[in-house]
């Protein structure tokens, strides 16, 4: 399980952020890269679009450093950006995103009964389950997604998470329970549409 | 236990969340229903898909991009959205390009066929003409 670690120094980094220093801006950046990209990628999906959100969310931090104004710590102040930034971007292209991962499912269904052996096959087959995953997600209400994003890949505790979404800690153990069971749902009828009937 | 039953635990078993009695019966099931093993191991592999994702390693100039777009603001326009702009852009020259084929096959072969029937007389006459001597006619005219 990671953990935020609460840094009293990163609020000062913050106000050298809001006078124009980049030395500092490049510290936070160095330092919340990681989290932020892994967050985007619950979100999006892919590594590409990830990163290229994540270095929006950073100009993003950038420019809106005046508005911080200490209530919370700056890693809870960064996730919220970053939830924020990457629940607009997946609204925005929403038809993109669904149109891009249904377009080939024909062909892959074919493949997935493919042994296996080689490299490519597993590709395939990791592409199918990624696609299945991300399907799934994109199906949960917005604050289901956002918990289930913080405790699956960015290992928050459910006290961090309520910390950052503003809800009660049983909030946050009733959303991802729900997350959970409506993933196992939507797993299931892309399994029993897509897989199951090939494999018959 | 029923196929039902095991969908509805399966999320917790893959997490080790039940009881010793739940998952003997859960294992007893999947060895018997090659459907729901199939499923079980579907289900594992994609939220394996999620453990994997968690490993990111960012672009050695990540930290550079993110000044670059300090200097100069780019709009999110990812690798994907380019992709499906060209796709639509090549998308539109292809339908273009058949639809302007098709209407000039349409609107030609109409031309010929029920359009003007008189064009095709005056072929027909401009033929004559073409086998007949043009002197013909002055000697025809006079003959009258």
């Amino acid at each position: 399980m990671r953990r935020i670690d609460p840094d009293e120094n990163e609020n000062a980094l913050i106000g050298a952020i809001r006078g124009g220093d980049r030395r500092s801006f490049s510290q936070i950046v160095l330092k919340y890269r990681e989290p932020v990209i892994r967050i985007c990628r619950g979100y999006v999906g892919s590594f590409e679009d990830a990163e290229d959100l994540a270095q929006e969310i950073f100009v993003e931090l950038y420019r809106s450093a005046g508005s911080f104004r200490g209530d919370s710590s700056v890693a809870t102040w960064i996730y919220r950006i970053a939830i924020n930034k990457s629940l607009n971007f997946v609204r925005d292209n929403r038809k993109k995103f669904s149109v891009f991962r249904s377009a080939d499912s024909a062909g892959e269904r074919v493949l997935y009964n493919s042994t296996g052996d080689n490299e490519s096959d597993r590709d395939i087959m990791n592409s199918e389950h990624a696609k299945a995953i991300h399907l799934a997600l994109d199906k949960l209400p917005a604050n289901q997604k956002t918990a289930f994003i913080l405790n699956k890949y960015e290992e928050l505790s459910y006290k961090e998470i309520s910390a950052i979404m503003k809800i009660s800690h049983s909030s946050v153990e009733s959303l991802i329970f729900r997350a959970k069971q409506n993933l196992q749902k939507s797993l299931l009828d892309y399994y029993q549409k897509n897989i199951d009937g090939t494999a018959r | 236990m029923k196929c039902n039953d095991t969908h509805r635990l399966i999320i917790q078993y893959l997490n080790g969340d039940l009881d010793r009695q739940s998952i003997v019966e859960i294992e007893n099931h999947l060895r018997d229903c090659p459907e729901c093993d199939g499923y079980v191991s579907f289900t594992r592999a994609a939220f394996a898909v999620v453990d994997s994702e968690k490993r990111v390693e960012p672009d050695s100039s990540f930290l550079d991009h993110v000044f670059d777009r300090l200097e100069s603001p780019v709009t999110i326009r990812s690798y994907r959205n380019k992709m499906l702009s060209l796709a639509a852009a090549a998308a539109v020259i292809v339908f273009a390009t058949f639809a302007g084929m098709s209407l000039a096959r349409f609107s030609s072969s109409a031309y010929f066929t029920s359009v003007d029937t008189s064009i095709k007389s005056d072929i027909l006459f401009a033929n004559e003409m073409t086998i007949e001597p043009f002197e013909n006619f002055f000697i025809s005219g006079e003959a009258e």
